[in-house]
This record gives C-alpha cells, structure tokens and sequence, in this order.
C-alpha cells in the first residue's frame, strides 16, 4: 500500500467558484433541499470507498471526486446520464483506478508500505489511549440525551446479554430492532467522528 | 437489493477485501446507490470491529482482519474507538449487564460513571457508594455463603437503589424460602454512605419494562432445599448473578434445565467478571420461566473447547 498521487494536477488549473458549487449542491440534493447534507454525506460515502480500497489518501481523493464531479456539471450545464449518487460513484471508481496505476509506477520506500496491522501498534501509547478516552467523554456527553442513553443500553452485555438488551431496549423506543441498529450505528458513527475529530 | 437481502456473510467477505471482483464491484456501486446498503454495511462493519475487539473472531478471520482490514489508520483508529468505548463499559461495574432494568437507571448516572475519570468528584462518590453496596451485600449474606433467593422488585421505580446501578438484592438464610428484603437484619453497621432510594423515571421512554433480578451463590455439595424465588405476573424478564467458585476459565456456557431435565433456555458462550468474586450475569425472558423447579446448569469452557460442568444452581419459580 503507498501513498498515490492523485491527479490533482489535472484540475490544478481549474477551481471551483462559489456558483458552480452551489449549482454542485443542487444537483447531489436532487430537488429536495439538504442544506449541504447531501454533500456532506456524499463526501463522506467517498472516504469511506476509498478507505475500504486501501487507500492512505481516502480524504484527497474524495475531494478530487467531487471536484471532477462539479467541473463536469460546470461544464456540460447538467448530469442527465445518471443519479447524482450513481455518477459520483462511476468518477470515484476512474479515481481510484488512476491512483492504483500512479501507485504501480511510485517507488515506495520499503519502510513506509503498510503490510498490514502490528500488533505493536495496537497496545499502544498510553497518551494517545488516554487522549482518546477523553475525547469519548467529551463527545458522549455533547449527544443529545436520548441518543446517550441509546449508545450506551445498546451496546451493554455480552452476547446473548447483549442481544437481550437490545430487544428491551427496542421495545422501550417502541421500534423495530432494525430500526434500533440503524440509530445506533448512526449515533456510534457521529460519536466516532466527534472522537477522530477530537484526536485531532 | 432491498434490506431483507443484504447477506451478512457477503457484507463481512466484502469488507475483509474477500469477496470475487464482480460481488465487490455491485457492493462498491451498492454502498453508493443505495441507502439501505450503506447503513447496513457500516452495521458490519461495526459489528465485525467489535467481534475483533471482544476476541470472538475466529482465527482466520482475525488474521485475515488484521492483515486486510486494519491496513489504513482511520480503520484501525475505528477499532482503536471500539476498544475504548468497551474498555470504558468493562472497567465500570455499573455496566454490567446484571443492571435488572435497563431504563431504570437515570441516564445521567450511567453515563457519568460509564465516562467519567474516577478522580472526578462524581467517580469518587460513585466509588464510595460501590463500596458500601458491596459491603451491605457482604454482610447481608452473613457467615454462610449459601445458595440464595432474591426478592423482585415490587415497583421497579422505586426500587432504584444506587447509582451505581446494582440490582436490588435481598439475600435469604438457608431456611428462607420466598424471602424478603433483609436490610433489617443489622441495621447498626448502616454505612453513611450507603445507597439511597431514589425515584428517577425517564421521561423518554414510553414503556418500563419489569425485570426481577436474582443472585445464586455457589452451590453446596449436599445443600438442602432448593430456593424459591417469586416472580410477580407483569415480571418480563428475570436477571440472574450466578456467583461462582474460584475457576478459572475464560468462557462459560449456562443452560436452564427445567424439571425434566430439559434445556428450555441457554445463554450461549459467556464470560465471567468481578474481582474477588467471579459471578455470571444472564437474563431470562420471564415467559420461559414457570411455576417449577428449575436449574442453571454452569460449564466452563476449557482451551481445547470442552465444557466441563462446575455447578448445578436449583431454584424454583412462585408465581
């Protein structure tokens, strides 16, 4: 794995003004106004693609997506071919592929590729585990009470315990338990967010 | 795709980079297209860091999650989150899952004790209170560590006790059958500190499910009658502490055996917490448990993955 060299050259001569970017906006919001959510959620989606790829950069070459996404809309005037979802997805796929073939050709000092996780890594820097545990109280005690109580009831006991209390838990909210895992996983994700932000 | 399709499995295959091309290239656009997908699989996700962390992977997958999945920092900073968020709930005996009601606990008290650092003020009087729970359970057992029956809670709200979290918990002498709170039986070593009674209803939750909580010691070779233990008709689940002898084994199997010796309920593969005394904590939909004997059949699971049998804990539901 090494780091790639996205083709930010390629739109180092084009910028993204404040109208294209706001037509950007509208068209990931697909005529229902999110007040930038959608990008934000598109951006995120992006990331996360190309963090499951490997990828060291996962942050840059989301943005370099989203900015051939925008250039293309500037461009064209508009993208008819496809959901703005679908077409983010078809660039962030080119994206990727030219990042495995600048990778292929970048020689990569041996020490600096990740094989894979030590375990040396893991057991860690106490600071950074203490720094961590902070940064989770402080983040758990910003969430809004009710999603506090949720995160914590969610993910208390082991096993069967566990799966005991989340039907509790379920029955509480007077929800479905699929409906209870989507807002817990959507509370972990915010919460881990706030900590990764938090760690700086 | 909808979401009664997603496959499990595949998803787990998929993020552990083991999925054939074609899958991993209808799950890349899936994760995109579709938001019932994308949720699902950061469900997955979330669910595999946590089987990492709590060591429940098998090894193959453990080592195919080290050596795929934990290739870049911000997934092993993901499981670095998990590990801290359990570490947090595994440290703080408040969390453990022998709380009888899980709404019945303020809020604010779990989630201070759950994160806050110990040399806060509100830890060290979380830690005053612990102290003084333990000991009232101590010496409410009194010199005989017997087999017990615990009196349920009448009304789950008032039976708050502590913020500390622990379930209400009324021991009874080897005579006792359905016994009672027992809190009189030496007033005079009352800590100051002990625990009071509070009401604490949470607003936001619609509905306070009824647990009745129990704990059983250890069982004694040749004990005599077995303990009752009522459970009131709105009962909706029962909590039980299975309170252990010095073992050591790193996971335990409970079985619930009913009077003709069948299995009508098990917990699956357990671990054991605690200190000085090692207990178990399971909870049993009240549904199951019957006006009859019953017993908790307790195996530690040695290394090679046998279950050997370590005690038989009896007891007989009253309705």
């Amino acid at each position: 794995m090494v780091e790639s060299t996205t083709s930010k050259t390629k739109s180092s001569t084009w910028s993204l003004s404040e109208s294209s970017f706001n037509s950007f906006l509208n068209w990931l919001d697909d005529g229902e106004a999110s007040d930038g959510q959608r990008y934000l959620e598109m951006r995120d989606r992006l990331v996360w693609y190309f963090d499951r790829k490997n990828c060291l950069n996962a942050d840059d070459l989301a943005d370099e997506t989203l900015n051939r996404v925008a250039r293309r809309l500037e461009e064209e005037g508009a993208i008819k071919t496809d959901t703005p979802a679908k077409y983010c997805y078809t660039v962030a796929r080119f994206v990727f592929l030219e990042h495995l073939r600048s990778a292929d050709t970048k020689n990569t000092p041996l020490d600096d590729v990740n094989f894979g996780y030590h375990r040396t890594d893991d057991s860690g820097d106490a600071e950074i585990k203490e720094q961590m545990l902070k940064c989770l109280e402080k983040c758990t005690t910003s969430l809004e009470a009710g999603s506090r109580d949720i995160i914590l009831r969610y993910y208390l006991g082991d096993q069967r315990e566990k799966i005991d209390n989340r039907s509790v838990l379920a029955k509480d909210l007077g929800i479905s338990a699929n409906a209870l895992a989507i807002r817990a996983c959507r509370i972990r994700n915010k919460l881990e967010a706030c900590v990764s932000k938090c760690m700086g | 795709m909808n979401g009664e399709n997603y496959n499990t499995e595949s998803a787990r295959s998929y993020l552990l980079g083991s999925l054939p091309e074609q899958e991993t290239l209808r799950y890349d656009e899936l994760s995109f297209v579709d938001d019932g997908f994308d949720t699902f699989l950061r469900n997955v996700e979330n669910d595999l860091v946590d089987s990492y962390v709590n060591g429940s992977l098998d090894a193959v997958t453990s080592k195919k999650f080290e050596s795929f999945y934990m290739a870049t920092p911000k997934r092993r900073q993901k499981v670095a989150f998990a590990r801290a968020f359990y570490q947090h709930a595994d440290r703080d005996p408040t969390m453990e899952p022998t709380v009888v009601k899980a709404s019945e606990i303020g809020f604010w008290e779990k989630l201070q004790l759950a994160l806050r650092p110990a040399t806060l003020a509100f830890g060290a009087v979380a830690l005053l209170c612990l102290v003084g729970a333990i000991w009232l359970i101590r010496n409410q057992r009194g010199p005989q560590q017997v087999d017990v029956a615990v009196t349920e809670p009448q009304n789950a709200v008032a039976n708050i006790v502590a913020p500390q979290d622990r379930p209400v918990v009324a021991e009874a002498s080897p005579t006792d059958t359905v016994t009672s709170p027992v809190n009189e039986s030496r007033p005079e070593k009352r800590p100051a500190d002990q625990p009071e009674v509070r009401k604490t209803p949470e607003p936001q939750m619609p509905r306070v499910p009824v647990v009745a909580s129990f704990v059983l010691t250890p069982p004694l070779r040749g004990a005599g009658e077995t303990k009752s233990l009522k459970l009131a008709q709105n009962t909706e689940r029962a909590a039980f502490r299975l309170e252990l002898e010095p073992v050591d084994y790193n996971a335990y199997k409970v079985e619930l055996l009913d009077q003709t010796s069948s299995v009508v309920w098990n917990a699956g593969k357990v671990k054991a917490r605690g200190d000085q005394m090692l207990s178990i904590s399971v909870t049993v939909p009240a549904a199951t448990l019957k006006p009859q004997r019953y017993v908790f059949r307790v195996s530690g699971i040695a290394p090679d993955g046998t279950a050997e049998n370590i005690g038989d804990y009896a007891f007989r539901i009253v309705r």
